[in-house]
């Protein structure tokens, strides 16, 4: 009995001693794993008391109910003793605060150079390393609280306080702003959605028929560009109401003092075009972050030129979240360069007209056509093609300003001296001819001046000798005319 | 675990049971030896040689698929390595240490006299499976099971890392008698890969993303699994958390069925069995179906003469895992790299499920379910051996033999890999192959018994062998089908992707041999062997023939007079052995000039394959061993003890031609020593009605390289000493004059800088120039330049083990017994390529959970670097970060079983309980070690073996 006991003790023993640490290698190495690692980053924060009151305003602003369904976000907090006083912040001012604390992803600063994320409120938000320090915004980088399941907690020696964005500004600051917020207003329209709107069916026509929805959309920030877009940085100056009125003032009269002379009408005209010309160029095509960085002239959105010694004499700068604001007390620019460009006429494709729009209809009408260019045809004569005396009539784009001295020149006319054109406008009347020497695509101006009386809107073109035509068998006809204002 | 641990264990053991021992030895009765059974058909066997012994009894309660899975710890000094958990695979045989580079190393194994090919065989077109031709054999058929570890010259070339010699089915009843064995069990599914949750998957993609240069701005609306937007299209696709391993894994089922019919009169006597085993998977739709018929059958045509033929046909069906080290078609280890966030089945933007599984996705990982539900993997293999031995005696102790066998093996294999779900580039893709062999082999001998006087006993043997083998693989690849209903390989696709090729080769034995055996009163036997091998593997220009040899001796000093009377020592006696063998077993192409079919624009074409080395010549080994056995105890106890030194000269090395040609020469450059001990021990502790014994084998090699000689050819490239050998996932291996074969060959992983400044300090750089930095590893600057580069590899662990072994214990009471079995192996060290690709986090992979604590803010200190997609700084490089240590200790086998009482309607019933893998006490990170190859040493996403059991019945009527 004793032997038998033994035995089945030293089996028994045996079983014991390979069972008691059979997989001790295999769990040591993959459930070795820090606690915080498998915790979340909320659950860390609402039990810290050093960041009680920033997780305070992250839980009354609804942010920590986002923070729970986000994967991986960076949380920059700031500890009690850093945090300021938040209390008197409106409830929307509070929730940009705290959302501006907080990125989706996950945000190391160890292997940082430069970088751009994005916070909750839609806003970019800097990182930079300089002089071994790392700035978050306009704070500093103090620590990594911690790196947990679901994101990161970075300790910052104080608040991001959000920046407005442009329009923003402009919104906050509206009765200094009255003009570019007109601009906005009427710039608004409104389309439809089809990606959320819902196919209900067809009409009788055919045509589907929607559950709309619709899509706001501004024809002024689709042609400036869109100064609420936060991934963009701009550069800009600050278009006030009193900026904008004294550049005319200061500009206009300027240039009037040398002895030009316009009438009352035009000049309150060329206002609203200066204006407007100031309006869709305050956005500036480059950037600069500081007013050091600023040359002499710089270039707005539109290609008009400002001299910057105004701004540079105010050396006053707002920094935007998606831009640096320069201010002035008015813009210097070439007014008269802004005048040509307000009055100037172009007619284009005149020649094309001669062939693409005259059109034989089969009863001998002659039936005009459009131009894409919006130039309207209003009247020709029978005789197509290059026969003599075959004219047509356009209306001009806009009318000549009376009381201003226009250069008519012409382009492209012809090598030959066979051709030769008359055109007409108003009571005036002008002859081109081809030049032996000249270059079929350089110019040929003729001096012709028209100083208009009463303004004239409308122009006829008639070919007075038979136009050769090219080695491609094409019949050349002047393609440009433009009138330049004179001064 | 380390060696003195196992030393430990193992002297603990010893001591008490030697105590044991001695507390019971005067109270049993003395028992028959069990170390000199000699296999019937195997005249090569003498008093000299060293041998282990398997019987049949112990194979058939084991319920291995494989008669060499059986090995695991029985013999010392053969390392039976599994190669894996797939049913059919079997174990990989290594013997006394790593004595070859190109060579086949496996024991020549001879089944009922007959050569039983194996090497060349089972190479089958599912990436990284290999199918055991030794399945063939089912172990039910299996007698008994010798492997004779020194003098086998008689083998010439083939026989320098010994001979395996199966017995199967005795045909020697007279009586006609009925076995039944019927058995049916489980797998379990193994300990899964500890890979990370949906949670931890998204942490680690975050830092990934914040590793690139992808832009942090607007990141949840390029990646929305960052974000649970329940209103996001994107919420119904990553919104999941799936475990992908339960979903491909099983328990499998296995069961078996064997009838062996066996009976005869004086005149002739058969043995006829027929068996089905099925076994599956621990991978859904992988199983191995295996049908066998054998008839072995003793006729004595008249007194003197007498016929034995055998015939054996097995065929055997495999639904295979592709085990290649991607996750493109190997759905194990798709399972462990597909993020948990994604779903099984895709689902529309309302969230509704669809009824086919979710598509790749960017994660860039096939869907595990697509692969073992909708791709294809099969092999079927055909083996019909056939011999018949005609024994002619003339009496007087005189006798001829001939033995005449073919050997017919055919293997079909159909891979289909879909491209729904599939990661791919061509589309689905097929591939077809057929592998054909047939060897003849006959072998003529004499043998005497020479009766000089009652003191002098001579035996001698003398013949002649010749063998003809012949393979042939024809193989198919196409891609491209129109859809994944057209399977076939013939099914469309473009002309470019279509490939075939194959191969034809022959190759012959001829050998004349002959043995002596001489005893002394029965105390003193001496024993020699000679051969005259002929092989066709040598160069064209090489001598086709080699002498090889081996002497032997044993004294029995407990027949002397000083021991005889001796009552603790019943049975002592020292032997010696030294022998010269050879190794042939490399492919006759390294010297034979040969082409290859190779691809031309839209054609085909052929190129010369190598450069042949015409004086190629066979592997030669000088073994010389000396060792001891002792019966003691009224043979209660038996210990065995060996030293050997073995010495492979003229081992065939690779040579590369140069750095811009690929091809190489192979030439007989190198040479190889491995010497140690093997011990083992046989103890009856208990002989009462409480049968209780012990027993177990160590061995200890110590392998090292002599030395590397420059090729005979001035063309090809020179070693210098060391040959480096490419492992998966560019890790390497070298062996160096005067150091350990297969060293594991990369950085040293000194840990991971804490900090900037950490970093800073060391001032490492890698090979382009870019600082290492907080969160990196730290490795070893062996050459002091502040540059991390391939100048600072080194040897950084041995793949061989120091010590292998086994152990075993039995417990029998009544009609109850119970048998334990185990190994153990230390001293070596495994690649984990499986963790090396859940560690590296350079991809969007999922990872292991050890991950978790990976370098994320200054200060962390921690094993597990910084997250890197891309791991731009090589942080996951072949290091000393991969290799753990293989040491293990293994109960493999624990059996019980119980003999019913007798009734009328049977002779004998006996039913038995086994488990296998029941546990396993080890210090690496990944499955067994054992399965991580010996000598190969990587640990790739085989599958698993684990936990079986099984419950059988064996009746006898």
């Amino acid at each position: 009995m004793i032997y038998r006991n033994i035995s089945i003790s030293m089996v028994v023993l045996f079983f014991l001693a390979m069972s008691s640490c059979d997989n001790e290698a295999w769990d040591d190495h993959y459930e070795n794993v820090p606690t915080q690692r498998n915790q979340k980053v909320v659950d860390w924060l609402s039990n810290s008391q050093d960041y009680s009151k920033f997780y305070a305003l992250l839980e009354s602003t609804g942010v920590i109910e986002e923070l729970k369904k986000s994967h991986a976000s960076t949380v920059w907090a700031v500890k009690n003793d850093q945090i300021g006083d938040f209390s008197k912040l409106s409830p929307s001012a509070k929730e940009r605060l705290a959302r501006n604390h907080v990125n989706i992803g996950n945000t190391y600063v160890n292997r940082l150079d430069d970088e751009v994320i994005r916070t909750l409120n839609g806003k970019l938000l800097r990182l930079a390393r300089k002089e071994g320090k790392i700035t978050v915004g306009d704070q500093v980088f103090l620590k990594t609280e911690g790196t947990f399941l679901d994101g990161l907690l970075h300790q910052l020696d104080g608040l991001l306080l959000p920046k407005l964005n442009i329009l923003e500004y402009f919104k906050v600051n509206a009765p200094k702003f009255t003009k570019v917020n007109k601009l906005l207003e009427e710039g608004k329209y409104k389309v439809v959605d089809y990606e959320k709107s819902i196919a209900k069916g067809v009409n009788e026509q055919g045509e589907t028929v929607y559950d709309t929805v619709w899509m706001e959309k501004n024809s002024y920030l689709e042609k400036i560009g869109d100064f609420s877009d936060e991934d963009k940085m701009r550069s800009l100056f600050l278009p006030t109401d009193e900026m904008i009125e004294k550049s005319f003032s200061v500009n206009f009269y300027e240039i009037f003092d040398q002895g030009h002379k316009i009438s009352k009408a035009k000049a309150l005209e060329i206002k609203d075009l200066v204006e407007k010309s100031i309006l869709a160029n305050w956005l500036l095509k480059d950037n600069y972050e500081s007013i050091e960085m600023l040359p002499d002239n710089i270039e707005g959105a539109e290609g008009r030129m400002f001299a910057t010694d105004m701004i540079k004499e105010k050396n006053s700068v707002v920094n935007l979240s998606n831009g640096v604001a320069y201010a002035a007390d008015y813009l210097k620019t070439d007014i008269r360069d802004l005048i040509v460009s307000a009055l100037k006429v172009e007619v284009k494709q005149v020649g094309d007209w001669y062939n693409e729009n005259r059109v034989r209809s089969s009863s001998d009408e002659l039936i005009l056509s459009r131009s894409d260019k919006g130039l309207r045809v209003v009247a020709a004569n029978k005789e197509p093609g290059t026969g003599i005396g075959a004219y047509i009539e356009i209306d001009l784009p806009h009318e000549l300003t009376p009381n201003i001295t226009y250069k008519l020149e012409s382009r492209d006319l012809v090598k030959a001296t066979c051709t030769k054109v008359k055109v007409e406008i108003g009571d005036l009347e002008y002859i081109f001819e081809g030049a032996e020497s000249g270059n079929i695509w350089g110019d040929y101006a003729k001096e012709g001046i028209i100083v208009t009386q009463s303004g004239a809107n409308k122009m006829r073109i008639t070919m007075l000798k038979a136009n050769p035509k090219n080695e491609n068998g094409v019949e050349l006809y002047p393609k440009f005319l433009r009138f330049i204002p004179q001064f | 675990m380390d060696r003195n641990k196992i030393k430990i264990y193992l002297t603990f053991s010893l001591i008490l049971f030697a105590s044991f021992t001695e507390i019971f030895a005067q109270e049993n009765e003395v028992e028959e030896k069990k170390t000199e059974v000699v296999p019937i058909v195997s005249p090569i066997l003498n008093k000299t040689s060293a041998a282990s012994s398997i019987s049949g009894e112990t194979i058939a309660v084991e319920r291995k698929t494989s008669v060499d899975q059986v090995l695991t710890g029985n013999v010392p000094g053969l390392w039976a390595v599994d190669r894996s958990g797939m049913p059919g695979e079997g174990a990989a045989l290594f013997w006394r240490g790593k004595n070859s580079i190109k060579s086949e190393t496996a024991p020549l194994i001879i089944v009922d006299g007959v050569p039983f090919e194996y090497a060349s065989l089972g190479h089958s077109l599912v990436e990284g499976a290999y199918i055991n031709p030794l399945n063939a054999i089912d172990p039910n058929d299996v007698e008994n099971v010798v492997f004779i570890r020194d003098a086998v010259a008689i083998y010439g070339a083939r026989a320098s890392n010994g001979v395996l010699l199966i017995e199967t089915t005795r045909t020697d009843q007279t009586q006609t008698t009925i076995s039944f064995s019927a058995y049916g069990g489980v797998t379990t599914s193994p300990e899964k890969q500890s890979v990370m949750d949906a949670g931890q998957f998204r942490s680690l993609a975050s830092d990934l993303l914040a590793s690139s240069s992808e832009p942090s701005l607007d990141l949840e609306k390029r990646y929305p699994f960052l974000l649970e937007d329940e209103n996001s299209a994107a919420f119904h696709i990553y919104n999941h958390d799936t475990d992908w391993q339960d979903e491909i894994m099983q328990n499998g089922l296995l069961q078996g069925y064997n009838v062996k019919v066996d009976g005869g009169d004086e005149i002739a006597k058969y043995a006829f069995s027929a068996g089905y085993t099925n076994r599956e998977g621990i991978v859904k739709n992988t199983d191995m179906t295996r049908y066998n018929v054998r008839l072995n059958a003793n006729i004595n045509i008249f007194k003197q003469f007498s016929f034995s033929p055998r015939v054996a046909v097995s065929i055997s069906e495999f639904n295979l895992l592709e085990e290649s080290g991607t996750s493109r078609a190997n759905a194990l280890y798709a399972s462990y790299f597909k993020s948990p966030i994604l779903g099984v089945y895709a689902k529309n933007e309302e969230g509704i499920r669809l009824p086919y599984y979710d598509k790749v996705s960017e994660f860039n990982v096939s869907h595990p379910l697509a692969l073992v539900d909708n791709m294809k993997a099969e092999t079927t293999t055909y083996r019909l051996n056939t011999s018949s031995k005609f024994t002619y005696d003339f009496g007087s102790g005189l006798k001829a033999n001939y033995l005449i066998s073919f050997d017919i093996s055919k293997m079909r294999d159909k891979v289909f890999v879909p491209e729904k779900s599939v990661v791919n580039t061509n589309g689905n893709e097929s591939r077809h192959g057929v592998e054909r062999f047939l060897s003849f082999y006959n072998d003529l001998y004499l043998e005497k018994q020479f009766r000089l006087s009652n003191d002098h006993q001579l035996s001698a043997l003398a013949g002649v062998r010749y063998r003809e083998n012949k393979l042939e693989t024809d193989k198919g690849y196409n891609a491209g089908s129109p859809s994944d209903d057209f399977p076939a390989i013939g099914s469309g696709g473009l002309d470019i992707n279509k490939r075939s090729y194959g191969q034809i080769t022959s190759w012959n034995e001829a050998t004349a041999y002959g043995l002596v055996n001489y005893a002394f009163k029965q105390r003193y036997y001496l024993s020699g062997s000679l051969s005259y091998d002929g092989s066709s593997n040598y160069g064209e220009d090489a001598d086709k023939y080699a002498l090889f040899y081996s002497v032997g001796g044993r004294w029995k000093l407990s027949s002397e007079n000083f021991l005889s009377s001796n009552s603790t020592i019943n049975i002592l006696s020292l032997r010696t052995n030294y022998s010269l063998t050879g190794n042939d077993r490399f492919s006759m192409l390294y010297g034979t000039r040969h082409l290859v079919a190779e691809r031309y624009k839209n054609g085909s074409g052929v190129v010369n394959r190598n450069i042949a080395n015409t004086k190629l010549s066979p592997e030669k080994t000088t073994t010389f061993d000396a060792g001891a056995d002792a019966s003691l105890f009224k043979d209660r106890l038996h210990l065995s003890a060996t030293y050997y030194i073995r010495n492979t000269k003229d081992v065939l090395v690779q040579y590369d031609i140069n750095e811009l040609l690929t091809g190489h020469y192979v030439d007989n450059g190198a040479e190889i020593q491995n010497k140690g001990w093997e011990l083992a021990l046989d103890a009856k502790l208990l002989d009462r009605d409480v049968k209780f014994s012990v027993g177990g084998n160590i061995a200890m090699n110590d392998n090292q390289l002599k030395s590397v000689s420059n090729t005979s050819k001035a063309a090809a490239l020179a070693h210098n000493g060391r040959i480096i050998t490419d492992l998966l996932g560019s890790a390497q291996m070298i062996s160096q004059e005067g150091a350990a074969m297969n060293q594991f060959f990369g950085y040293r992983a000194l840990g991971v800088f804490k900090n900037a400044a950490d970093a800073e300090k060391s001032n490492l750089k890698d090979a382009d120039g870019n600082p290492f930095r907080a969160g990196d590893i730290q490795f070893e600057d062996v050459d002091k330049n502040g540059i991390i580069d391939e100048k600072d590899k080194q040897a950084i662990g041995n793949s061989l083990p120091d010590v292998t072994g086994g152990f075993f214990t039995e417990v029998k009471y009544k009609r109850f017994g119970l048998r334990l079995y185990g190994d153990f192996a230390t001293g070596y060290d495994v690649y984990n390529f499986t963790r090396r690709s859940l560690e590296s986090m350079s991809s969007f992979n999922n990872q292991s959970k050890a991950t978790l604590r990976r370098w994320r803010k200054e200060g962390d200190v921690t094993d597990i670097p910084i997250a890197s997609l891309g791991d731009p700084m090589g942080n996951s490089r072949f290091s000393t970060r991969w290799l753990e240590s293989g040491d293990y200790i293994r109960l493999k086998t624990v059996s019980l079983t119980y003999e019913v009482p007798k009734l009328k309607f049977y002779r004998n019933l006996r039913v038995y309980l086994t488990m296998d893998n029941v546990m396993t006490r080890k210090d690496n990170f990944g499955y067994q070690p054992s399965e991580s190859g010996y000598g190969l040493g990587r640990g790739i996403a085989k599958m698993p073996s684990s936990r079986s059991f099984v419950f059988g019945i064996q009746l006898g009527l």
